[in-house]
């Protein structure tokens, strides 16, 4: 029988499971998510989580699929781009094609493999950390710890500097459904760049869950980019978890995809942790993008500050959902989220949420900025009457506007990799903003 | 032929009839004035030379070395020869100033100028307005007070090179110094090549920049053209004789 996310079975959980040759722990631990998962009701779309996107969209009868196909990976999205990476692991549909870490790194006793291997070979690691970041709250949390199809692990000892990014690529390259699994723990006062990079034209639907434990003191700088084709659908939960003074910085970059509901949250569990969302999303023609943030206050003197931007055309939606939640006992805590939407065309349509809920009465600052808006006619104005063509006064427009988040990114390459895409975004559909005079 | 010539414009903002049959004509190597008082459509001219969407042309002509632009969209209006220095410059954050200028000169050249010669020009142009290098990192006209604002808009117009440049209240809000340096870039620029329309509410611009015509304009329309010296007459008299003849 084919196996479906939709019709998961407890059968279907042991069979992934026995396919990885999986310690017992694991396969246990699979079963008990199983279990959270079934006590779980399919999202229909009355809920509030999923106001904004119809569930009916998530192509969940799409065949699981279980191996890697026999395509080579390709060489694209922002990783393709990077020119020697320091260790790299390669997800194509289920399975890993490759796992590589350079001899430098593994001197310094650093981890990049496949989830399977490491639950093998690391399994005091993958065990205590494995669902500590995300675990099994929502359908889908759970649905990706029972029956992970394969993902990638990375470990990096304390007080250990990474001069190069670790860089992992998902790709979808056979139609069906999978579900990929990151898991990276970074020790004590580690500083490392993770990038996390989904590809892909095939038609599927891509259950993913990446998330990252900070140690105290370390510091992560963390971009999760996706370019899908248009039939891919993608639900992930993108998570920091970080320790006493640890730094999160985390960049999400959605630009591809059919559906994509996307939850980059920050859990800041112990004091003195600092979280640092941005995000930058295109979308056009025929796409439905959500993004839904959780920044989680809950210790005392941590400090947070997100901002989201994007921009709309075709008959594009987007959604933002940003919520900052201050736990009770999280005194003297920060936080500040700015979410933007420039749409340029008519059809497109994008909602901005945010929600503040504030337990207590210390609090040092908490903000939010929210906006849905064209392009300034005034500014249009003022540069075509420098001789500036209206295609390209848009396309510096977009690029202003986008500027108070890639002006904040400080990973090389990265800003010029966001920017060359949102140039191919803008050339590549026709939009009312260029071809027709707005009076 | 007049470079830029004017005829029988009438012009209408938000269904208002500001311009009512204005006609001017700036030959090639002249300079002139148009004076006002507020509210006499001055501006309004000058949006509506430009193409500004907000301004309507009902009527008439606006001829730009005999063609008429008025159905022109603003950059192809500026690509055939046209500049207006604003009154209020519009501020585009996130658009480097650097990359604003340099997409704008290779825009009306219809080539790409080297980085390099571009770099020189831009330099020379900016210490000859006593503008800081560091202007280069900030965002167009992000946070610039009144005068680095005008003094922007000559930069603009020094690299832009026009045929017409029409300059739109360009002495408001400027103190004396940045008034002189203002002036001195105009001055510079003046030349057997190009028509420039200085408008103005005060005659104190045109101690620095002597006109060799000066229009007067009241509710819609220029009702007196004459030599520098109509200017001093203002000066001295004040719109409101004219206001009364009307």
């Amino acid at each position: 029988m084919v196996m479906t996310f939709r019709d998961l079975t407890e059968d279907d959980v042991l069979r992934v499971s026995a396919g990885f040759d999986e310690p017992e722990w694991l396969r246990d631990r699979r079963l008990e998510a199983f279990k959270a998962f079934s006590d779980l009701e399919w999202p229909r779309g009355e809920e509030e989580e999923w106001r904004y996107t119809n569930p009916k969209r998530l192509g969940l009868e799409r065949e699981v699929l279980t191996g890697a196909a026999q395509t080579p990976a390709l060489a694209s999205g922002i990783v393709g781009t990077l020119s020697d990476s320091y260790g790299m692991v390669r997800i194509v549909d289920a399975g890993v094609v490759t796992a590589t870490v350079c001899a430098e790194a593994q001197e310094q006793a650093v981890v990049v493999t496949d989830l399977a291997s490491a639950a093998r070979d690391h399994a005091d690691l993958v065990r205590k950390h494995l669902g500590t970041a995300v675990g099994t709250e929502t359908k889908f949390d759970a649905l990706n710890l029972a029956a992970f199809t394969n993902g990638a692990f990375v470990y990096v000892p304390a007080n250990v500097e990474l001069p190069e990014p670790i860089a992992i690529t998902v790709q979808a390259a056979t139609d069906g459904a999978t579900a990929p699994r990151v898991l990276v723990v970074l020790g004590e006062n580690v500083r490392a760049k993770i990038y996390v990079d989904h590809t892909g034209d095939a038609a599927a639907t891509v259950v993913e869950v990446v998330e990252i434990v900070v140690g105290a003191g370390a510091r992560a700088d963390v971009v999760t980019a996706q370019d899908w084709g248009d039939n891919v659908d993608h639900i992930g939960a993108h998570t920091g978890l970080v320790g006493s003074n640890g730094d999160y910085r985390h960049l999400e970059i959605s630009l591809g995809g059919k559906t994509v509901y996307l939850r980059p949250d920050v859990r800041l569990d112990n004091p003195g942790g600092n979280g640092e969302l941005l995000g930058v999303y295109f979308c056009d023609e025929g796409q439905h993008v959500e993004h839904r943030s959780l920044i989680h206050h809950n210790a005392s003197h941590t400090t947070s500050n997100l901002i989201y931007k994007g921009a709309l055309q075709g008959d594009s939606r987007a959604t933002f959902y940003g919520t900052i939640r201050i736990e009770e006992h999280a005194k003297a805590t920060a936080s500040d989220e700015t979410n933007r939407n420039l749409i340029l065309t008519d059809r497109a349509r994008a909602d901005s949420i945010p929600v503040l809920e504030i337990l207590n009465s210390d609090v040092v600052r908490c903000g939010h900025h929210s906006s849905v808006g064209q392009v300034d006619e005034l500014q249009m104005f003022y540069l075509e009457s420098r001789g500036i063509p209206r295609e390209e006064a848009a396309r510096l427009l977009v690029f202003g506007f986008f500027a108070e988040v890639t002006d904040r990114i400080d990973l090389p390459g990265i800003t010029e990799i966001v920017l060359s895409e949102v140039e191919r975004e803008i050339r590549s559909g026709p939009t009312a903003l260029m071809n027709q005079r707005r009076s | 032929m007049a470079e830029l010539e004017i005829k029988d414009l009438t012009v209408e903002v938000e269904g208002k009839e500001i311009l009512k049959g204005l006609d001017l004509s700036v030959a090639k190597g002249e300079t002139h004035a148009l004076m006002g008082p507020n509210g006499s459509g001055k501006s309004t001219l000058a949006y509506a030379i430009m193409g500004h969407p907000a301004y309507t042309i009902t009527g008439g002509q606006v001829l730009l070395k005999g063609m008429d632009v008025g159905a022109l969209a603003p950059e192809e209006r500026a690509r055939a020869g046209l500049f207006l220095a604003m009154q209020y410059p519009t501020e585009i954050p996130g658009v480097s100033l650097t990359n604003f200028l340099r997409t704008a000169v290779n825009a009306v050249s219809d080539e790409d100028v080297p980085v390099r010669q571009f770099m020189t020009r831009l330099r020379e142009d900016m210490k000859a307005l006593e503008m800081d290098e560091k202007f280069l990192q900030r965002s167009v006209n992000e946070g610039f007070s009144g005068g680095e604002k005008k003094r922007f808009e000559i930069l603009q117009m020094a690299l832009l090179k026009p045929e017409i440049a029409v300059l739109d209240e360009t002495d408001s809000g400027l103190d004396v110094d940045a008034l002189r340096i203002v002036s001195a870039g105009v001055n510079r620029m003046r030349g057997p090549d190009i028509g420039v329309l200085i408008i103005t509410h005060y005659t104190r611009i045109l101690n620095y920049i002597t006109p060799d015509q000066v229009h007067v304009m009241v509710d819609g329309r220029v009702v007196e053209s004459g030599g520098p010296e109509l200017a001093e007459q203002l000066e001295a008299k004040g719109y409101e004789h004219l206001r009364a003849g009307v």
